[in-house]
């Protein structure tokens, strides 16, 4: 079992699924935002508890060198799609709540997650003198 | 990096038995593995840059983790190493 | 879903509120504009908004999110088919022999709404665009 596997699973792991989520949540309030008035359009959105859990369980090695990979597993992500809610236009306020949720939480992550890895290379640096 | 290999021959019973054959091999066995991982995440890591600098995709958090795990698992692969030779040199001095 | 989509989907929502801005301000500007280079009263413009797929030619088939993903554009801007408003008054250059002045068919209150309801709208894109920056900035310190 390489140490890698060990050094960034738990929090790293989560931490990237879930900064990967919220990118692609993010691209979809935003196709909200901008189609306020488009008529015919529906809010799109999907619970993010939801493909988190889904990820949580499924996670092997993501590869990260295939270009159209990049991130969260595609088919994980469809699943979830069934979460959205019902049909209905956009509601700008409730985007706007969203909106804003949404980036404190990405940037809650990556606080997160750089400590994480200070605390990594401090421990590396400190181990064992 | 090294290769370390001890020469102890212990015997339990009548039946020597060379240590260092299974220990050895199980070690090495690791270390492999570990210089693989490290590459991995370092081709990882290349590739995602390039990718980003290159204006190909722009990940910019999956290419800063890619970059960060690399770091990190070179730092530790280089602290096992310095440890190791450090053992190994304490071991040579032991033997001798 | 990466920075740069993210970035061309709110870019193209400025851009339609603009225009949509533009035929608003010109509606209003025009609203007493009897005679036009066509010939006649000025008639009333709207935009059409339509929602189009981002064209991501490398990640199209993978991921489904990026499948969602719209941008809006004008599709069209339409000529409002209403009448044009009959107003009496002879002393007008542009009268008939009636008297009758068409005037166009500009609806000056519902045009005023609509300019203010395209600010906010353009406003609330300029919020998702500073966001989605704020969250790039914030990717980069993963790495220091």
């Amino acid at each position: 079992m390489p140490f890698t596997n060990k050094l960034f699973g738990g929090v790293v792991q989560s931490s990237r699924l879930a900064l990967d989520a919220r990118m692609e949540r993010q691209g979809l309030i935003q196709s909200n935002i901008a189609n306020l008035e488009t008529p015919g359009y529906v809010s799109q959105d999907f619970s993010f508890a939801a493909v988190m859990k889904s990820a949580m369980l499924k996670t092997g090695n993501l590869a990260r060198t295939d270009e159209q990979h990049i991130g969260l597993d595609p088919v994980t992500l469809s699943e979830s799609m069934e979460f959205s809610r019902d049909r209905r236009p956009v509601d700008l306020d409730e985007e706007m709540q969203k909106l804003s949720e949404n980036q404190l939480m990405f940037q809650v992550t990556t606080k997160i997650l750089g400590n994480k890895f200070d605390g990594l290379k401090m421990a590396i640096d400190e181990g064992g003198k | 990096m090294i290769a370390i290999s001890f020469d102890p021959i212990v015997t339990s019973g009548n039946v020597p038995v060379k240590v260092n054959e299974t220990q050895g091999a199980g070690f090495g066995d690791i270390l492999q593995e570990s210089i693989a991982a490290v590459n991995e995440k370092a081709h990882e890591a290349s590739v995602l840059s390039e990718g980003l600098v290159s204006g190909q995709h722009s990940n910019i958090h999956e290419t800063m983790i890619a970059m960060e795990e690399s770091s990190i698992s070179f730092r530790m692969l280089a602290k096992a190493q310095s440890k190791i030779i450090d053992a190994y040199k304490e071991l040579m001095r032991l033997q001798l | 879903m990466d920075f740069m989509t993210a970035m061309k989907i709110s870019g193209s929502a400025l851009k339609a509120e603009r225009t949509r801005i533009n035929i608003a301000s010109m509606n209003l500007a025009n609203a007493n504009t009897t005679k036009t280079i066509e010939g006649g009263p000025y008639r009333s413009k709207s935009v059409v908004f339509g929602a189009t797929p981002l064209d991501n030619s490398f990640q199209a088939a993978y991921n489904s999110v990026d499948d969602r993903l719209r941008k809006v554009n004008v599709t069209a801007i339409q000529e409002d088919p209403n009448p044009f408003r009959e107003v009496y008054d002879p002393s007008h250059p542009d009268a008939d022999a009636n008297g009758i002045v068409k005037m166009p068919n500009v609806n000056t209150a519902e045009q005023m709404v609509d300019l203010m309801s395209a600010r906010r709208d353009f406003d609330a894109n300029v919020s998702a665009m500073d966001t989605i920056k704020a969250m790039a900035l914030r990717s980069l310190e993963i790495s220091r």
